[in-house]
Order: C-alpha cells, then sequence, then structure tokens
C-alpha cells in the first residue's frame, strides 16, 4: 500500500511531454510534488493530465514533477493504489512546488504490485492470474510456519486436511501430474527456495503472490506447472531506524482422544474370552512350539490361561480400566507455543537496511516432541550512485525438532494397546507392555542372564530421541546498473548451504537396544555362558545431510515509453546448481557421554534367535552415502506491451536444460511459452457506467513444465558395497534406457475478469480455467521377457477445468467499518489418456482411497466402493452384489468384482472450496473472523474389522452397533463377529459403499481480535502497538455426512482450540 | 563452453546410479546375487520352482492347500491352466530380469574400450556373463519347453532366447534344439574366458560351467558328452563332505557357502512370495515313502529331515539356509558319472563312483556298497540314490521328464481334498504354458498345448 523505493528502481521512469502547440497563451511551466498523504513518502510514476491542454506528465523518483498549465487549471492524478485526485492548480508556494497529496486507496485491487520473482508488474497491467497476500493479511493470523498462513485466504490455494492431506497436502489449481512432484515451486525473494519451508519465519514475510496460470508462471519454465508461491521478504522503512518487536504465546489443550473409536474394556475382555472358548489361544496356552511361547496375546487371556481362583473377579476389574485415561495423561500434554521476533530497519538515500532476529519455542502436544527455530536475517540495499545498486541479504536459520518415542494413540506396535490395559500403576509408575513377547517367556529366558526384557512405554520416550537440528544459510547478492535510457542490467546470485543432522538415538537402557542385545545374546544352555552379537549399549542411527546450492541470473531489463505505450521487457540468462550429499551410520554399543561405539560387529553372519526358530543377520539397515546433483540451465524472456493505457499485450518464452534426461533430450526440448492479452474496459471513451470503477478483462494461453525423476534416458543402476553372500559391489539395474524422455508439460487457457463498482467498496475477480496436463510420466507395461514388466514414458494426459472467484466488499466504512472477503475456488480434472493395463478387477481400487488410480475419465484420486446389500436378516453375515443378485460369496465378491461393478462416489480432494471472511473495526478495536468450506468430496469412515479384533488388540467401537440377533439389521449395517474371522468377508465389509460419506464442511477457522494504539491519538512511547488474540480451530461449524465424523479428524483425535496472545509495538 | 556446459547437463542427479560403464560397473552387476543366484531370502534369481512344486518329493494337507496362492496350488495338481491374472508369474520374469542383466553387461562389453591390464577382468566378465545367460536359459527351459527328445527338437518349440539388451529386440520362441544349442554353445564359449574356481561361490567357473555342461548334455540324453564335462568337473576339484562331520542336530546342519561340494551357488525362487509351499517350515510334507528309504545308518536322514507333529519335514539346505539350493555341487556330478557309466554298460564302475560319494553319507564304518547283477539293476540304484541325495534341489522335474523319455513310466499321483490327481507319463503338463502376460503381446506367439 505504502509506495516503497524498491519499485523506483524497476518502475522510475520519468518522461515529460511538451506539447509545442500553437496556443500556448497562459500556460507556463509550473512545478509540483506528489507525496503519499499517509507517509508523508514521494511518490514517483504518477500520470498527471491537464484538462485544459490534455497534456500528461508523470512524477520523477522525487515525487517532482513539471507541466505545462495555467493557475486554476484543473489536474488530474492518477496512481496505482491511491485514490484518483482531481484539484485545481493553484499559485506555487515559496519553495516554488505545490505538494499534491494522493490517498492511499481502500480498493486492494488497484494497489496490488505483483512480484514474479523476475520482475515486478502492477497488478492493474497484468494479464495473468496473480493472487497476492499481503503483510496484514499474513500478519492476521499466528503460526510457526507460514504455509499455515496462506490457508484461506486466497482462491486458487488448496490446502487438503483430514485424510486428503496424505494426496497432496497443498496445490494451486490442482494437481496436473501423475509421478512427478506436485508440490507448488516456492521462491524466496528471486530464487526457488530449495531449503525446508519449515525455516521459513513468517514474520519475515512481506507479501506472497501466487502465480496461477501460464502466463504468470511461465516465467518459470519448466518447474512452473504446479504454480508458484513467490515470498517476498521484508525491507526497511522510514527515514529514521524502525524497531518493530513481535511476540506471541500460544496454548492448546490436549487433543481430544473421543473422536478415536474404541472398543469398551468389557467388550473386549468378553470378546477375548469368547476367542479363547474357540480355541484361538489353545497353542499358546500348551506352549509346546518356541513360537506359542513367544508370540504375545493379550493380558486377559494371559489371566484366563492362568485361571487363578479369582479370575471373575480380576477379568471385572480390566473391564472397569480404560487405557485412553492414561494415554491422554501421560502421552499428551498441552502445547505451547511461544514466538518473538525483532526487526529493526530503516530507509536513506544511501541504504536500505533491515535486521531480524526471530525466536519460536513450541512444546508440541506428545510428550518428547518439541521444535524451536532462531532466525537471523540482514538486508542491505546500497544506492551507490545514480544508477549502480547493490543488494546483499543474509538468513540464518536454525531449527531444532525433538521426539521421543512416543506414538500417542498409536502406541503398542502391530497388535495395538489393549482398551484395558494400564502405562502406569496406581502409584502413576510406569507398567511394562508385552505386545512384542509373552511375559512368561521373557521371565524365563531371562534366568540365563540376560537383560531386562520389558517394555516399559512411558519409560521409552525419554530414552528414545530422533533429533533433527538444522543449520540454514543462505546468501544473497545483487548488482543493478541502469545503463542509459530505459536500459537496466542486473546481475544476482544466491548461496545456499543447508546442513541437518539427524540423530535417532536409543539409550542403552531403552527397549530397543535391550531387545536387540537380548534376541541375538546366544546362550549356551549347558555352561550358562552368553555371548552378545549385539554389543551392549545403546544404537545411534545417524544421518548427516548438506545441500549446497548455487543460483546466479543475468537479466536484462528495458523499459521504452511511447506516444501511444510502453514497452517493458526482460531477458535473461540462469545457471543453477544444487548438490545434495547424505551420509548416513548406524552405530552400535553407542554411549553418547563417553562417545563411544563399538565397531566390531559381525553382519553377515546369520545367528539364531532367541525369539524364533529362523537365524537373522544383526540389522544394518540405512547405512550408507547419496549425493544427488539437480543442474539447470534456462534461457528467458518476457514481453509486455501497453497500448494507449488500456490494452496490454504480453508474451513469455523460456527454455530449459537439466541434467536428467542427457544433453540428447535436451538439446531436442521444446521450449515453452505464454502469451496474453488484457483490456481496461473502463477507459474506454464509450464506457459510460460511472459506477464502475475498474474493469477489466483478460485472458491467456501457455505452456508450463514439470520436472520428474523418475526416468532417464541412460541404464540406470544403483550400486551396492556388498551382496546378500558377499562383501563384493554390486549393482541392480534400476531402469532400462530410455532415449526418449521430454518434460511433462501442462497447457493452461485463462480467461479472467477484475471489477471495482461503487467507488471501489465492491471489487473483485472472477476467473475461468482449462488445464490439459500432457506427457505425464507413468509407467507403461512390457514384455517380462524383456527382463523388465514396464518402463517410464511421457505417455499419460490429465484435462481438468475450473474457476477462481473472489469479492472483497466495504460493507460500512464509518466509524464502525466492516468488510467482508469471499473466496470461492472449483477445479475439477480427468485423467484422459493411461496407457498402462488398468486394471479391471474392483477390488484393486477400493483398498486406498488416498493412492493415485489411475482410470480414464476419472480423478486421479477416486472413491470407488463395492455395492453394499445390507445385512442377511437371519445370520448377520455382510452382502454384496454379483452379477445383479445379492450375494455373500465374499471371495467372488472379492475376487471378480469388475471396476465397473463398483459404486463411484467421486473425487477425494475438495471440489469446491473457498472462506468468508468478516472483519469490523471501532476506533482502537479489531475483530474478524474466517469461515472456510469445502464440497464437493468424499471420505472413508472406519469401522471394525473382524480379523482386527482376532489379530491386533484393540477395535472399532463399531463392535457395540455389531448385528447379535434378528432384526438388528435394521439398525445397524455391522455385521455379526466372528472366529475364525474371513478376511476376505471383513473387506467385503470395510469397502462397501456404506463407508463412504460425504466430506463437504464448513468450518469456523479462526477469530482475531485486536486492539491497536497509536502515537498521535492515545500518547503511548510507541508509534504504535496492536495487542491481539488469535483463536483457531475452532472445528466444523457443519459437515454434510450422516456417519457424525468431522473428515478433519477421521477416527484420529481431535485438535483442541488454540488461543494465542500476541503483542506487536512499532517505534 | 559447449563442452563444459555438456558435462554440466551429464552430471548425474543420483550418485548412487550408476550408468554403466566400467569393467568394474559389469562385474558389480554380475555379483548381484539376489538376482542372479537367488541369495538368501531375496526371492528372486533364475531358477523358476514351478518344477519342483510339481515334483513328487513332497504332499500338503488338505488345509494348507487352500492356502496356498492360485498359482500354486495349480502347479500343485498339474491344472491345464497354471497363472492367474493379477499374479506376476515371477517363475518367467525373474529369469528373463538375470538374462537381462547378462545381456546389459554383453552389450557393454561390446563397445567398451578396455587397457591390457584388465584382461583378466574382462575375462571374468565375459565368461560368466554367457554362463549366467545360458543358466538362465537352461532352468526356463526345464519348466516352459517340452523335455528334450533328441529326435523332435528341431520341430518342437522351445523358449524365446534373448540376446541383447536393446527394448527394442524381436522376441520369438526359438525352436528346442536352437534353444539347446545356444545353452551348450555359450558354455563352451564361456570356458575360454572363465577361471578354473571362482572367487565367491556365487560367480561362475571354468569348475561350475563344466558341471552343468554336464548337466545340461544330461538332460540332452547325451551321455558321452555329458561323461566328458563330468569327468572335467572332478578333475578340477572332486572332494566331498564328509556328514560325519555335521552336527544333525542342529537347525541348519550344513556350513554356509563354505561347503566344499558347491561348485556354484544358486537358489531356486519363491522363497519371497507369500506361502510358497516349498518353505520347509510352512507346508511341504516329504513324502512318506520316499523318507522310508533312507536307511538308519544314513545320515541325510537325520542332516535333512526334521520330525515334527504334522509329518516329516525337510531342513534346510545344502549351502546352510532354509532357502532351497539348486546350484552345482559335486555330489550331482558323481551322480551323472555314476549314471553315464551305468548307461553304457560300465556297471561296476558307475557304482564304484556312487559307493564312494555315499560313504561320506552314511554313519562312518556303516555303508555297505551297492553292488549290482546288471545295467537296469545298476541304474535303478543310481537313479533312486540320486533321488534321495538331490532331494528339493530343482532337479527331480527334469529327471522324471527325461526318464519318462526313456520309458521309465513314472506317474504323479496327489491326494487333495478327497480328490485324485494324476500326471500319466509324457503328458502335455509336463510342459507349463507361456503366461498371458507374454503372449498378450505377440499376435503370433504359439501357446504350449496341455
Amino acid at each position: 500500500m505504502k509506495a516503497k523505493l524498491t519499485k523506483c528502481i524497476y518502475y522510475c521512469i520519468c518522461y515529460i511531454v511538451i506539447s509545442l502547440g500553437s496556443d500556448v497563451r497562459a500556460q507556463q511551466k509550473m512545478d509540483g510534488r506528489v507525496i503519499d498523504a499517509e507517509n508523508g513518502l514521494p511518490l514517483a510514476g504518477v500520470t498527471i493530465r491537464s484538462n485544459s491542454t490534455a497534456q500528461i506528465t508523470k512524477s520523477k523518483a522525487d515525487g517532482s514533477f513539471v507541466i505545462i498549465a495555467s493557475v486554476g487549471d484543473s489536474l488530474f492524478f492518477q496512481h496505482v493504489g491511491y485514490e484518483p485526485l482531481h484539484t485545481r492548480y493553484s499559485q506555487p508556494d515559496m519553495q516554488g512546488a505545490i505538494i499534491f497529496r494522493l490517498i492511499p486507496s481502500v480498493n486492494e485491487l488497484e494497489s496490488v504490485e505483483v512480484y514474479t520473482g523476475y520482475q515486478q508488474l502492477p497488478a492493474e497491467r497484468a494479464t495473468g492470474s496473480f493472487g497476492r497476500i499481503d503483510r496484514e493479511l499474513i500478519e492476521r493470523s499466528v503460526s510457526t510456519d507460514f504455509l499455515g498462513r496462506l490457508e484461506n485466504v486466497v482462491p486458487g490455494l488448496q490446502f487438503n486436511r483430514g485424510d486428503a492431506e496424505s494426496t497432496d497436502p497443498f496445490l494451486i489449481r490442482g494437481r496436473s501430474t501423475i509421478t512427478a512432484d506436485a508440490q507448488p515451486l516456492i521462491v524466496l525473494d528471486d530464487f526457488p527456495y530449495e531449503g525446508d519451508l519449515q525455516n521459513i519465519n513468517p514474520n519475515h514475510i512481506e507479501s506472497v503472490t501466487l502465480l496461477k496460470d501460464a502466463a504468470a508462471a511461465s516465467i518459470w519454465g519448466a518447474r512452473a506447472a504446479n504454480g508458484v508461491i513467490v515470498v517476498r521478504t521484508k525491507r526497511g522503512v522510514g527515514s529514521r531506524p524502525r524497531i518493530e518487536w513481535t511476540m506471541n504465546l500460544g496454548v492448546q489443550d490436549r487433543p481430544d482422544l473421543s473422536t478415536v473409536s474404541t472398543i469398551s474394556s468389557r467388550d473386549r475382555v468378553e470378546w477375548e474370552q469368547f476367542l479363547f472358548e474357540n480355541g484361538h489361544y489353545a497353542s499358546a496356552m500348551q506352549g509346546q512350539t518356541l513360537v506359542s511361547r513367544v508370540n504375545p496375546i493379550p493380558e486377559a487371556v494371559e489371566l484366563m490361561i492362568a485361571d487363578p481362583s479369582d479370575l471373575k473377579g480380576q477379568l471385572e476389574r480390566l473391564k472397569e480400566q480404560d487405557v485412553r485415561n492414561d494415554i491422554k495423561d501421560y502421552l499428551y500434554r498441552t502445547r505451547t507455543t511461544q514466538q518473538y521476533n525483532l526487526n529493526v530497519g530503516g530507509n536513506t538515500d544511501k541504504i536500505n537496511y533491515l535486521f531480524s532476529v526471530g525466536y519460536d519455542n513450541n512444546l508440541e502436544s506428545l510428550v518428547g516432541s518439541s521444535f524451536q527455530r532462531i532466525s537471523l536475517r540482514s538486508s542491505n540495499t546500497y544506492k551507490l550512485t545514480e544508477g549502480l545498486q547493490a543488494d546483499v541479504s543474509m538468513l540464518f536459520t536454525r531449527t531444532l525438532e525433538k521426539n521421543g518415542d512416543n506414538r500417542g494413540i498409536n502406541t503398542g506396535g502391530s497388535v495395538g494397546l489393549s482398551p484395558y490395559a494400564r502405562l502406569v500403576d496406581n502409584d502413576g509408575n510406569s507398567k511394562p507392555y508385552f505386545s512384542d513377547y509373552r511375559k512368561g517367556f521373557i521371565d524365563t529366558i531371562s534366568q540365563y542372564g540376560l537383560l531386562d526384557w520389558y517394555n516399559r512405554p512411558i519409560d521409552e520416550i525419554s530414552l528414545n530421541t530422533n533429533r533433527s537440528t538444522v543449520n540454514d544459510f543462505l546468501v544473497n547478492t545483487g548488482l543493478t546498473y541502469k545503463v542509459w535510457g530505459g536500459l537496466e542490467v542486473v546481475a544476482k546470485y544466491q548461496f545456499h548451504v543447508a546442513n541437518s543432522l539427524m540423530e535417532n538415538i536409543h539409550d542403552r537402557e531403552s527397549y530397543y537396544a535391550r531387545d536387540l542385545v537380548n534376541r541375538f545374546s546366544q546362550i549356551n544352555r549347558s555352561t550358562g555362558t552368553i555371548t552378545y552379537p549385539v554389543p551392549m549399549g545403546g544404537v545411534a542411527d545417524l544421518s548427516n545431510q548438506r545441500s549446497t546450492g548455487h543460483q546466479g541470473r543475468v537479466q536484462l531489463n528495458y523499459q521504452k515509453e511511447f506516444d501511444i505505450g510502453r514497452l517493458v521487457t526482460i531477458a535473461g540468462y540462469e545457471i543453477r546448481t544444487n548438490i545434495k550429499k547424505q551420509q548416513n551410520n548406524l552405530y552400535y554399543g553407542y554411549d553418547a557421554e563417553n562417545s563411544l561405539t563399538n565397531s566390531r560387529i559381525d553382519f553377515i553372519t546369520r545367528f539364531p534367535q532367541n525369539t524364533s526358530t529362523s537365524t537373522s543377520q544383526i540389522p544394518l539397515s540405512n547405512v550408507g552415502v547419496g549425493k544427488w546433483t539437480d543442474n539447470f540451465l534456462s534461457y528467458y524472456s518476457n514481453f509486455a506491451f501497453e497500448l494507449l493505457d488500456r490494452y496490454t499485450l504480453s508474451a513469455s518464452v523460456r527454455k530449459d536444460q537439466a541434467n536428467l534426461f542427457g544433453v540428447e533430450s535436451n538439446m531436442k526440448g521444446t521450449p515453452l511459452w505464454s502469451a496474453g492479452a488484457s483490456w481496461l474496459l473502463n477507459r474506454e471513451q464509450f464506457f459510460s457506467a460511472a459506477f464502475v470503477n475498474s474493469l477489466k478483462l483478460r485472458a491467456t494461453y501457455g505452456v508450463n513444465g514439470n520436472v520428474s525423476r523418475v526416468a532417464a534416458a541412460y541404464t540406470r543402476a544403483r550400486l551396492s558395497a556388498n551382496g546378500e553372500t558377499h562383501s563384493l559391489p554390486t549393482a541392480v539395474i534400476i531402469s532400462p534406457p530410455n532415449k526418449n524422455l521430454r518434460w511433462e508439460r501442462v497447457k493452461m487457457l485463462n480467461l479472467g475478469v477484475d471489477f471495482a463498482v461503487m467507488n471501489s467498496r465492491l471489487n473483485g475477480s472472477l476467473e475461468f480455467y482449462i488445464k490439459k496436463a500432457v506427457d505425464l510420466l507413468a509407467e507403461t507395461p512390457t514384455d517380462p521377457t524383456l527382463g523388465f514388466t514396464n518402463v517410464y514414458a511421457n505417455v499419460a494426459e490429465m484435462q481438468g477445468r475450473g474457476w477462481d472467484f473472489q469479492i472483497n466488499s466495504y460493507n460500512i466504512n464509518k466509524a464502525i467499518t466492516w468488510q467482508t472477503n469471499l473466496q470461492y475456488s472449483y477445479y475439477s480434472n480427468t485423467l484422459t489418456k493411461y496407457l498402462m493395463p488398468v486394471s479391471t478387477t474392483g477390488r484393486t481400487y477400493v483398498s486406498s482411497l488416498t493412492a493415485i488410480k489411475p482410470i480414464e475419465g476419472k480423478p486421479l484420486y477416486t472413491a470407488l466402493s463395492f455395492p453394499w446389500a445390507g445385512l442377511d436378516p437371519t445370520d448377520g453375515a455382510p452382502r454384496s452384489y454379483l452379477n445383479g443378485e445379492i450375494s455373500t460369496d465374499y471371495a467372488a465378491v472379492y475376487n471378480t468384482l469388475s471396476l465397473d461393478d463398483l459404486t463411484y462416489h467421486g473425487a477425494v480432494q475438495p471440489v469446491h472450496y473457498g472462506a468468508l471472511r468478516n472483519s469490523f473495526g471501532y476506533k482502537q478495536f479489531g475483530l474478524s473472523f474466517n469461515i472456510s468450506y469445502k464440497l464437493g468430496y468424499f471420505f472413508r469412515t472406519s469401522t471394525v474389522i473382524n480379523s482386527g479384533l482376532v489379530n491386533g488388540w484393540g477395535g472399532h467401537g463399531d463392535y457395540a452397533k455389531r448385528w447379535q440377533r434378528s432384526g438388528d439389521e435394521a439398525n445397524t449395517h455391522v455385521p455379526t463377529m466372528l472366529y475364525p474371522a474371513n478376511s476376505t468377508r471383513d473387506n467385503v465389509y470395510r469397502y462397501a459403499d456404506i463407508h463412504i460419506h460425504r466430506a463437504d464442511n464448513i468450518r469456523l477457522e479462526d477469530v482475531n481480535f485486536s486492539y491497536t494504539l497509536t502515537n498521535q491519538k492515545h500518547k503511548i512511547p510507541f508509534d504504535s502497538m496492536r495487542l491481539f488474540s488469535y483463536i483457531s480451530q475452532l472445528g466444523a461449524i457443519w459437515y454434510a455426512n450422516g456417519a457424525a465424523v468431522d473428515p478433519y479428524f477421521n477416527n484420529t483425535p481431535r485438535s483442541a482450540m488454540s488461543i494465542a496472545l500476541g503483542v506487536n509495538i512499532t517505534f | 563452453m559447449a563442452c563444459s556446459k555438456e558435462s554440466f547437463l551429464n552430471q548425474k542427479p543420483d550418485q548412487g546410479h550408476l550408468v554403466p560403464s566400467k569393467l568394474t560397473d559389469l562385474q558389480a552387476i554380475l555379483d548381484q546375487d539376489q538376482y542372479m543366484n537367488g541369495a538368501a531370502f531375496s526371492g528372486g534369481g533364475p531358477i523358476p520352482a514351478l518344477g519342483e512344486i510339481a515334483a513328487d518329493s513332497y504332499y500338503v494337507l488338505d488345509q494348507d492347500f487352500f492356502r496356498l496362492p492360485e498359482v500354486y496350488r495349480n502347479a500343485y495338481v498339474w491344472n491345464k491352466d497354471i497363472f492367474v491374472a493379477g499374479m506376476k508369474p515371477i517363475d518367467w520374469d525373474l529369469p528373463y530380469q538375470s538374462i537381462f542383466y547378462a545381456n546389459v553387461v554383453l552389450d557393454n562389453l561390446a563397445t567398451m574400450n578396455f587397457n591390457d591390464g584388465e584382461s583378466s577382468l574382462f575375462n571374468n566378465v565375459k565368461g560368466s556373463a554367457l554362463f549366467y545367460r545360458a543358466h538362465a536359459f537352461y532352468q526356463l527351459a526345464q519348466v516352459f519347453a517340452p523335455p528334450y527328445d533328441p529326435q523332435k527338437a528341431t520341430e518342437l518349440l522351445g523358449i524365446p532366447l534373448r540376446l541383447t539388451a536393446d527394448v527394442g529386440e524381436r522376441i520369438y520362441r526359438s525352436s528346442l534344439d536352437a534353444v539347446y544349442k545356444r545353452i551348450a554353445d555359450d558354455l563352451q564359449e564361456a570356458l575360454k574366458y572363465l577361471p578354473d574356481f571362482p572367487l565367491v561361490k556365487t560367480r561362475p567357473s571354468k569348475w561350475a560351467a563344466y558341471g552343468l555342461l554336464a548337466r545340461v548334455y544330461q538332460t540332452m540324453l547325451d551321455y558321452p558328452q555329458a561323461e566328458l564335462y563330468a569327468d572335467k568337473y572332478l578333475d578340477v576339484k572332486n572332494d566331498l563332505l564328509d556328514f560325519n562331520s555335521l552336527d544333525s542336530t542342529a537347525s541348519y546342519p550344513f556350513a554356509n557357502l563354505n561347503n566344499e561340494e558347491i561348485a556354484f551357488a544358486c537358489n531356486m525362487l519363491g522363497l519371497g512370495a507369500s506361502n510358497y509351499p516349498l518353505w520347509h517350515s510352512y507346508y511341504a510334507l516329504v513324502d512318506s515313502a520316499l523318507y522310508k528309504q533312507y536307511h538308519t545308518d544314513d545320515l541325510r536322514k537325520y542332516v535333512q529331515f526334521k520330525r515334527t507333529d504334522r509329518g516329516v519335514v525337510y531342513k534346510g539346505s545344502y549351502e546352510g539356509t532354509d532357502v532351497n539350493f539348486a546350484g552345482i555341487a559335486t555330489d550331482e556330478v558323481m551322480l551323472i558319472k555314476a549314471e553315464c557309466l551305468a548307461e553304457r554298460g560300465e556297471v561296476e564302475q558307475g557304482l564304484i563312483v556312487l559307493n564312494r560319494l555315499l560313504e561320506t553319507r552314511f554313519k562312518e564304518g556303516s555303508y555297505i556298497p551297492y553292488i549290482a547283477n546288471n545295467q537296469t539293476e545298476a541304474l535303478d540304484i543310481i537313479k533312486s540314490e540320486r533321488r534321495k541325495e538331490l532331494l528339493f534341489r530343482g532337479l527331480r522335474w527334469t529327471d522324471i521328464r527325461r526318464y519318462n523319455l526313456e520309458g521309465d513310466n513314472i506317474r504323479l499321483q496327489r491326494n487333495v481334498d478327497g480328490k485324485e490327481y494324476v500326471l500319466e507319463p509324457n503328458n502335455a503338463r509336463y510342459t507349463y504354458p507361456i503366461p498371458m502376460e507374454v503372449l498378450s503381446f505377440y499376435e503370433d506367439m504359439e501357446q504350449n498345448t496341455r
């Protein structure tokens, strides 16, 4: 909103048109100056028109201008982001210049300047589709990461939550690839950011621009197909040093475990009794084989086998216990977050500077997990001479993430937790849980003198540490030189290095370490001596990763004004290399205190195990070194021609070469390009609708690329240092050669209209687009006789269309202000071509909703299910349909039902989404809340699985709703629970259409309440102070499904409300 | 600039990825023992298990039969159709994968330049690649091609001979004669390059190639040639393992690959597949008539088997793990030699060889040497001892096919769920069908009639 000097660098083009018409009587050269009415800074590039002479001029960098006019003339001032000004020209003052003050426009549309990473454009003149999130909006919410603050504030940017999050966490205008990376490209200031997104501190961000269509993003060429998110960091403002202090503290209660449906302890004990009576534990009871003595069985069953005199009483006691109490008390805690940030910056004639220090400290809700971040940033621009400017900025980030061995609700290994288990005794002491081996086995074998073999989940949290430390350092340098006229040369270079150390340490006291030692201990039962192939001590799994990136760019900017318009063009050459190296090591006998490890370990011999009859090698997974290199060379150019202040034509072209496909393919590579046009309709003579302040039509078309790393031009093999049976190097062939590979391409047509009416109190935009993704890399089958069963090739295609709509309304603009922002996005796409034979068996498609399903004519993520025919009224068996008839032939249904026989529901990612934000202001108070909606998609609720009940120790709460007697089928769809279980019967039930529900939901995302004091009005010792509270995770207002399951928390613990309090002081 | 730009764009995206360019790279491809030798628990390798699965050394209980994957159930009862949609025909795919590996190496050898100092490495790589490919062709032919009848070999269809790594190579079925000729020729060629002994047992050697040639000629009913190569093998090394030195109570009495009888280590594939019927600890119970044939003093009875409440199970293999060893070893070659001698009437000589082997299999001092009155008797003894010695080594199926061709009339029989299944001698079902996954790519590839 405020004029930034930086943009002068690009747009400080001043010229004077002097008409030498014959009729110059009473007219003279007059001086004036234009400034921002709010902050007094000079405004450059303001268009000034004299009504009487119709002459036009523009203001210089210092805001000054000269115009031929007469006193009393009416002057018209127009500038992006400011209210137009009509005023009379009066006599100059003593200094000889008259000051004109332009009031910043409340209309965001016109104030928008968009940054593409290569150039800054006034949105007014852009042809492409840009979305902009300004600082105010970024600072409205509280979060550690910056991505979270982009959610629900801009159309076209989609965050998937709940089950759908595992498909794509966030996308711009939907997914347009099958195997390649689908995540939008993140650009930090000028260059793609290759570090962890967690390293970007939201307090450093000035604005975020989304590049959504081909014209906006095409400048990023081969990496633009997923859209681009350009993050601009803050710069210094104000001639005197300005200090900004921000802090916020947040708390969030433990998650609500009741959203995880769990079988009751009573039901579970009774079920185990049923299993016991039916002989499921007969071999465990006899204990004749090692397997039956080792393999764990639930606590209640151990009791039944021991059969003490008060068995009934003991079982009753178990039935009263609820493990979730212990989970809640001992595995979860209140989450607290702290965030502090200090910015010191300023802007003088010679230098623009900003220093930032940020610190975050979060204690996560899982006990043992925490996150800390320190970020230091310095950003300076030196204005060396009139035409030469140097930029140097540095960013250092250190993050420390720690996790203990705490799986929360999923504690208990492969069998899970018994609902009646206790993790602590009555005195709060940690209790062992026997989910790997039976207690009896451990107690017996321990006589030989093994280490303590009990697993106490609560103790394990702190005995195992998974720590990741990242040091990330980013240096940017740049030189800008104005050669002459409108020609400018820009050279930029960025260096990035990130070191991360991942340490997964199992203390010598940890169950993990003790179990390994014990399992491999070789006991000589006659002499009683024990040898230890796995040495005593801890186990440390250390991994070190280092990423080093260099990016360089030389760019020419050229602008030329003509009578009828203006040419803005850039052209550049870019080189980028990013090298990632990784080392993984596994140490046994680890002792952190004395820095000890034991390297004399036999990883070759297959040792007999105490816990099984088979032999095994000492595990040595994840060990090795790796190096990955990404090299890119790019050439790009971009033109915009603005005609008569109302027409803009744009075009861009880019060619990328990379080390992915080999030189041969690169040479053949097709350039990626875009073209577009926009028309400011309201500036036409014939346009007379006075209530319309602005009306712009635009259209673009272009082709962007995407990078996939799944295939290569050459025979690729992967080396290993040893084989299964020897220590000689071995190589596995990963892919046969394919010389015809090329970039994936996405073609996009975008049509848009931007409007502002009623004094710009109502403004917004509507866009329609069509996307066609071609040359997508997918597997295509080959004759296995060739030695491989499939190869990757550019064979698949996808097509989709969508709408993005946004409207901002200033409903009340008096003492009370009320503003409404509404966003709506729609996107739907289908796979149009896929060559790999699509399996016709239905079951292939029902098991996972969040896996890509390549079915022509359907979205990539699709919900399909078996048809459901209700429960059999005679025995409560689940039923489906086979050849149109009701059937209980589960094997036939499961194995032969074809894709066409399945029930098709729809997409798994939201098709419609958006948000509605209302903001109110009264004096120093501000209140805003955001409501989001996601519609038109599906998810699957969980239910009780019979075989899961037999094999696992927990179970789903639907167990209580199982069919038990005739007539139940009217009220339930949960079948009878049998022993032995039939997993095919389970599958026919669990994948039936009754479990697929609409995931549509509307939720109150957050509420922000603020209280702002300024120096002028409230006599505080600061320029301004804002106190705010931010409340989020407020939950769903509505969801569509009848199952009463919030799709954001589908059988997972529901996050509690989070409250943050903060203060922002500027002085 | 052009040159440096080229190298910039040619840098490997993943350093762990290798674009084979050196002899050591090619050696590393061949040393991939999971795929080339079916090492350990990979479930891969060049030796189909379908032969052994359909052979007569074991049976499964009814309740276990129904737990087997459909492909193995079909194979167990010799159904007309074997492969099922949705389950990859690994018995075809994986041997051809090892052939592809060998072809990548052979193609690269043809275009690479090498220094003189590398000649021994070059020889080993070249000889090994030829050996591996021939070995895999041989193994595929035992299952997917009909038994080798010298009279009909030119008319019968064999398997496709894939001879390059090219994605565009034309694939067609060669005649049975061409297949065996290729196998024998490649092995002869390999002999020019291979060292006498391998550095590790998973690598081919002259020793192993002689053994494989002896086996190939035996399969081709060419006993003089088989005997010739058996002799060459035994000339290189003929040490035997005295079973008295083994601890028969151990889970796996054989030492790892160090077993001095092993010339070439290779396992049957399938162990990685779930519910694989031959994995001893699961389903396969040893045929009781067969088990009874072992004399009480025969140490193999204790070393190889374990009695369980379900029946007798095969304990684990000759190479000291629970995978099925199916490589080349001295005991097999001695049995080939004995059989060849008996075939040409040298009954006494043949039994001497057999007795020498068996002496090491019996309790010290307890072995009573075999004597035979005539050739038929001698051959019966040798065949029966061959079966007992080479149990679950991937050889029985080939032996039944060969014996029946020679008129032994071995009739296979199974009982499942009260139903009897029979495989008559020389039945067409001794040859497996070509998987549909393969045929679907060609209009004119002929299926085996069953």
